[in-house]
């Protein structure tokens, strides 16, 4: 049987372009420990909850109480502690099924307080008694960016309800204090390009893992990031990991869709089109984004060394 | 008699020219589900065929065989993971059911969209397809294997949830329900028609649909909407109905639960939502059989008149479990089986823990007497939506859907899990033991 090929070919990079092939080996690791606030309060009754005191999230970035939350939700969890809730949160293996409830609400703007007895699930009204009370499970209160539960979190608390307890007003804080976040850059095998040139193709086709040492959800990842930091080294990067688009002295950004490789000069940035690594001296770093994902950090980062 | 001879042999001459050969093969892999090929071809001959395909040169998929005789042929390819070369062979039937299969192609596959949720599988013994609404994040559809690959989705971005989904009778799209149930219901809620390689979505307008729809083997849908009612005082009553869509898009409300019950004597749990809170719909042919979560009752309706046959579970039942049998609150998706039925029991245990119920079932002697409980280990509480398939080998699909979770269940045991990560969960499982309607579907 005579076989015909008629593949769609992947599109062409250019005749003579060079690929880079980002492997493990390059990948930055991090560790994100959380610890996560708890508000003893009454058990079964309505809760006050005010937020005018958030005014940074978990990864210190500024927040204005009044405009950034858009949706707080409560999940209920039967069999996780508060640790487990926490390490699960940590190591990205907390799966959906361990959930035994939620509730939701939508802020609705300029408002810094909310009763815990206008939550809904997912609309439909609830008995609170019947869903927030001592011995009901780890009730976690997030809030967060977006109309999405578990999306661009601004914030992790613990509400614990206490048949002992009278307190029916909880005050969130800052959240910069819940994650302790340690990137490492240097322990990963740099990457070296060309300085200069017109073309620099990098494919991720073949990582197999985070930074965080799991599976790599390849597909997930739908923006790249490439910085420049003037004067700033891999150890002060590392430093400020979390801000990594907020220190760069240049950001270049490429939304991506279905692919496993980029060309950086499609990379764009307030500067204009990527043109090559100029200058030299300060320290570029090229990572890969989840920006549906609820972890803030990374899939990929490491450091480019320009040749 | 000369003339008439050169016009035979003319045409013969033709029919030597044309037959059933095979040519202008062609394969596009989809630009928006780049797990979907279409596979073209031409035949001078008018003929019927299918394409044998799969990963590798594994082609044991199959489409459904077309259904006119026609010299351009067009088929969809569905079923290969992405980011994976797969074969293809395109076979010819002849009138008489005799098959030519032509030259072997190939094509690959393209990569996964952003943002589809990560899943787990463990275990074994699962060998079906599944058509699942995915809710929280993202919000859409999605046609999963056995393995856990995603082979097919569609997201839902206009603030509408999806709680079922399926692919349509004809084999051409997959079709699902874009609406809001919980709180008020949407008016802007419609059924969608997604084609299978992703590229034309279309809509059908219906306002004030709740959970659930069914297609009918003619295309018709079926499918379950809120109405509000006037009581008489001057307030209004949040009841159910059941509207038919003919292929024609003519729209025809066959059924109220008004027809049926009285908002005065049949009074169930949580009014303050609505009174009776359908949230399942299932069709055999001739009855629709709807869940009233309120009323912790499942009935069975004919849409000729718009009567209900029996009732089974709790308020307006005709048929209520056998003393001593476990009673099912505020159920979901159920299963009617030659003698039994199954019910995904939401509330029904003493604890916040979901559970699926087993009956000996028997409608025309009005008898329902438990035989099964399954609780999964740790026990979850899905509060709302719920899914339970029994298949042929007696195996159990239970869809723990705000869990994210779905277990084969053989002998009590799960022997084969998937579960989602924290923010995906799932809305009503549609299982599908091959891709493509069967060809008397068509």
């Amino acid at each position: 049987m005579r076989t015909i090929h008629l593949a769609i070919l992947a599109p062409l990079v250019g005749g003579c372009q060079t690929i880079t092939m980002l492997s493990d080996a390059n990948n930055f690791a991090y560790t994100g420990d959380i610890d996560a606030p708890s508000h003893e309060t009454a058990s079964g009754v309505n809760i006050e909850i005010c937020w005018d005191e958030l005014t940074d999230d978990i990864q210190c970035h500024e927040v204005d109480p009044t405009s950034d939350p858009k949706l707080i939700t409560m999940a209920r969890f039967n069999n996780l502690s508060e640790v487990e809730v926490e390490q699960q949160i940590s190591d990205d293996s907390l799966d959906q099924s361990s959930l035994s409830g939620f509730l939701t609400y939508e802020i609705q703007g300029g408002e810094t307080c909310a009763q815990l007895e206008d939550f809904t699930l997912d609309g439909t009204p609830v008995v609170l008694s019947e869903q927030y009370y001592e011995g009901g499970g780890t009730y976690l209160l997030l809030f967060g960016r977006t109309n999405i539960p578990g999306q661009n979190i601004i914030s992790m608390d613990f509400l614990v309800p206490m048949e002992s307890s009278e307190v029916v007003e909880v005050d969130i804080g800052p959240a910069c204090a819940t994650l302790d976040f340690t990137a490492d850059l240097s322990s990963a095998e740099s990457i070296e390009l060309n300085a200069g040139g017109s073309s620099w193709v990098v494919d991720w086709g073949d990582l197999t893992t985070n930074g965080l040492g799991n599976p790599i959800a390849l597909a997930n990842i739908d923006r790249l990031l490439l910085g420049y930091y003037a004067g700033m080294s891999v150890a002060d990067i590392e430093a400020s990991f979390l801000d990594l688009e907020l220190v760069a002295t240049d950001l270049y950004y490429m939304e991506l869709f279905n692919t496993f490789e980029a060309d950086l000069a499609e990379a764009t940035g307030a500067s204009g089109d990527f043109s090559g690594f100029d200058p030299v001296d300060g320290t570029w770093v090229l990572a890969l984004m989840c920006t549906t994902c609820s972890n803030p950090a990374p899939l990929f980062a490491t450091v480019i060394v320009p040749q | 008699m000369s003339r008439t001879l050169t016009l035979l042999s003319l045409g013969l001459l033709a029919a030597g020219c044309c037959g059933p050969d095979i040519t202008n093969v062609e394969v596009t892999v989809s630009e928006v589900i780049p797990t979907v090929a279409t596979v073209t071809w031409e035949t001078c001959e008018a003929t019927t065929g299918y394409v044998a395909f799969g990963p590798g040169d594994d082609r044991e998929l199959r489409t459904h065989t077309e259904l006119e005789p026609a010299t351009e042929h067009s088929m969809t390819l569905l079923g290969v993971p992405a980011n994976t070369d797969g074969s293809f062979e395109i076979v010819v039937v002849d009138d008489d059911g005799a098959e030519s299969p032509g030259d072997v192609g190939e094509f690959t596959t393209g990569g996964l969209a952003p943002g589809l949720p990560g899943l787990e599988v463990t275990g074994s013994g699962m060998d079906q397809y599944m058509v699942l609404p995915m809710l929280g994040s993202p919000v859409g559809l999605v046609i999963l294997d056995a393995a856990g690959n995603f082979l097919w989705w569609h997201f839902e971005d206009r603030g509408l949830d999806v709680y079922r989904a399926m692919l349509s009778v004809d084999g051409e799209s997959l079709l699902y329900n874009a609406a809001s149930v919980s709180g008020d219901v949407s008016e802007d809620s419609q059924i969608m028609r997604v084609s299978l390689d992703g590229t034309q979505v279309t809509a059908i307008d219906v306002p004030l649909l709740a959970h659930e729809f069914v297609e009918h083997a003619d295309g018709t849908i079926g499918a379950m909407i809120v109405e509000y009612v006037d009581d008489g005082e001057g307030g209004e009553i949040k009841s159910n109905g059941i509207v038919e869509i003919a292929p024609d898009g003519t729209q025809t409300q066959v059924w109220s639960a008004m027809d049926c019950f009285d908002p005065e004597v049949d009074v169930g749990d949580d009014q303050e939502y609505g009174w009776t809170f359908a949230n399942a719909l299932d069709w055999d042919g001739t009855y629709y059989y709807m869940s009233l979560r309120n009323f912790s009752t499942v009935v069975q309706i004919d849409p000729r008149d718009g009567s209900c046959g029996w009732a089974f579970g709790d308020v307006g039942a005709t048929i209520t479990p056998a003393s001593g049998s476990a009673r099912f609150m505020h159920s979901h998706q159920f299963e009617i089986l030659d003698g039994g039925f199954l019910v995904f029991d939401n509330d029904g245990s003493i604890a916040q823990e979901s559970r699926v119920l087993e009956y000996a079932f028997d409608p025309v002697a009005g008898t329902a007497e438990q035989i099964w409980e399954y609780t999964t280990d740790p026990a979850v509480w899905s509060f709302v939506l719920g899914d339970v398939d029994r298949f042929d080998n007696g195996d159990t699909l239970v869809t723990w859907s705000v869990n994210g979770l779905i277990e084969l269940v053989r002998d009590d045991q799960p022997v084969w899990t998937m579960s989602s990560n924290f923010g995906s969960a799932f809305g009503f499982n549609t299982v599908r033991e091959d891709l493509y309607a069967a060809d008397d579907h068509l």
